[in-house]
């Protein structure tokens, strides 16, 4: 698991990639949604660029994946909208945030040059890794930001919640906590890997 | 002869962090019993709640990190009673750990511990604290009575200069009582653990501006935090500029960003927001205010090309 992360150089994409998408999604469902969205914008335009690697070099697919991610972030707004019309109008213009994310998540060269299935491994870490983190944070924030959990009242009657977490300030420090957990963890098993050897 | 070499430095002062901490809190002292005397025993709880919270804050965040455990050097209890004195009496007490836990954990150990935080760490758990629990930071009790405070001397009050200096009246636990602020400041001056520069040049900005905004100048300084932030808050050593001209402009930008949000923001009070937003510009402040060494001129102000 190490040796992928380090291969597939995913750590500092997928740092940018996420903290946007982190600081706009306050909650469980909003989080779930933008996640969804992003994850669906990532694989369809890595693998379309994939598809196109002939005509396309590594200067365009970028570009290439944005402006097809931009289209799949719409469309899946527009259709997740329709089941989830509060959430969906609460991101208002920032779920297309999801479409530079999905592009960050992954490097394009490595879209361009990997083989099918090095990709959809390292599309689906990333998604996994990136959503995880994604998930994990809503939760935190509206838990302790809110109050609820998924909508659910939990303790805010008793307790004033912190909301400070409900900013984007706050998504951001808890952002921040979540890596600081994640060195923490890779480093452990770095040291362990040393150890062994 | 035994001859024993060493790096630097071959002189050390007699000072220690746990020294200055030591008069930090001596000087806290006068303002704190006042406090605790006029709000009652529920001043004190918040006290030693955020205190207790401060210092095990610290105590289990370096344990967790594996980083030498600087709990008993006693900074985590000048922050957290720094903090304390930032708070309203009857604010919950989960409040005050929460936010002395932001205060120690957040601000000062995950960027490296102490010497090393880049915002002061009492004013920024206060902003949190004001953004996180608006309602409970905001409600401000009479003094010797429960009653919540109709007014404050920020927002409607209308209390004579004598309320505002021997400090009967509402507000934080430590910022009514501007003569014991004043006390524990000449203190802290004899014993030389701040000097005036950051001070002076902060209350004087302050007054300028009463005084072209047509409002009260001794009232605008003993009123809310500007005497509690100028003395103890703005000048915390890690947080604040090396050199003396660097101090004046620095303790010249919290008096004017204070009396800017006073006079123009929403909140009645902005000298914790002052103070973090200066503490941003200090390495800037440090890196084009340089301090010159000692026997030299800068090139630059000489005109010479030969440095």
């Amino acid at each position: 698991m190490l040796d992928l992360l380090r291969e597939k150089q995913l750590y500092e994409n997928w740092v940018l990639a996420i903290l946007p998408l982190i600081a706009v999604s306050a909650s469980v469902k909003t989080g779930l949604l933008i996640s969804v969205i992003t994850v669906f914008a990532l694989f369809l335009s890595s693998l379309a660029v994939f598809a196109l690697r002939g005509l396309l070099t590594e200067k365009t697919a970028p570009f290439a994946r944005l402006v097809i991610s931009v289209g799949v972030v719409g469309i899946s707004a527009t259709l997740l909208g329709i089941f989830f019309k509060e959430d969906i109008s609460a991101l208002g213009i920032y779920v297309n945030i999801a479409a530079v994310s999905a592009v960050l998540l992954v490097r394009s060269d490595f879209v361009i040059s990997a083989d099918f299935s090095d990709l959809i491994s390292g599309c689906g870490l990333s998604a996994a890794v990136g959503s995880a983190f994604l998930i994990v944070s809503s939760v935190i924030r509206e838990f302790f930001g809110n109050g609820s959990l998924l909508g659910f009242d939990i303790y805010s009657d008793y307790i004033t919640p912190v909301a400070f977490l409900k900013t984007p300030a706050g998504g951001l420090l808890t952002a921040a906590i979540l890596l600081t957990v994640y060195c923490l963890i890779i480093g452990r098993g770095e040291k362990r890997e040393e150890a062994q050897k | 002869m035994e001859l024993v070499t060493a790096i630097s430095p071959h002189i050390k002062a007699a000072e220690s962090t746990r020294r200055i901490m030591f008069d930090l809190i001596v000087a806290l002292s006068p303002v704190t019993l006042f406090g605790v005397s006029i709000f009652g025993f529920r001043a004190l709880l918040v006290v030693a709640v955020s205190v207790a919270a401060a210092v095990l804050s610290e105590a289990l965040a370096c344990y967790l990190l594996k980083k030498p455990v600087t709990a008993w050097d006693l900074s985590a209890a000048v922050t957290g009673l720094i903090l304390a004195l930032n708070l309203p009496p009857r604010i919950p007490l989960y409040m005050a750990a929460v936010g002395s836990a932001f205060a120690v954990i957040v601000i000062k150990v995950l960027f490296g511990g102490i010497g090393k935080n880049l915002l002061n760490p009492a004013a920024a758990a206060r902003v949190f604290l004001l953004l996180s629990f608006g309602a409970a930071m905001s409600t401000y009790y009479e003094p010797f009575t429960d009653l919540v405070a109709a007014a404050t001397p920020l927002s409607g009050g209308n209390y004579i200069f004598k309320e505002l200096f021997f400090g009967v009246c509402s507000g934080t636990i430590g910022e009514t009582s501007a003569v014991m602020l004043l006390f524990g400041g000449a203190y802290l001056l004899l014993r030389r653990v701040i000097t005036l520069h950051i001070p002076l040049s902060f209350i004087l900005t302050v007054t300028l501006i009463s005084l072209i905004a047509g409002r009260a100048p001794l009232t605008e300084v003993c009123s809310g935090g500007i005497l509690l932030g100028a003395i103890f808050m703005a000048t915390d050593y890690t947080t604040s500029p090396v050199t003396p001209f660097g101090q004046l402009v620095f303790g010249i930008g919290c008096g004017l960003l204070t009396m800017l949000f006073r006079i123009f923001g929403g909140m009645p009070e902005g000298v914790s927001f002052s103070i973090i937003l200066m503490n941003l510009a200090v390495p800037l402040i440090d890196r084009y205010l340089p301090t010159i060494p000692f026997g030299t001129m800068l090139a630059v102000r000489r005109g010479d090309e030969n440095a």
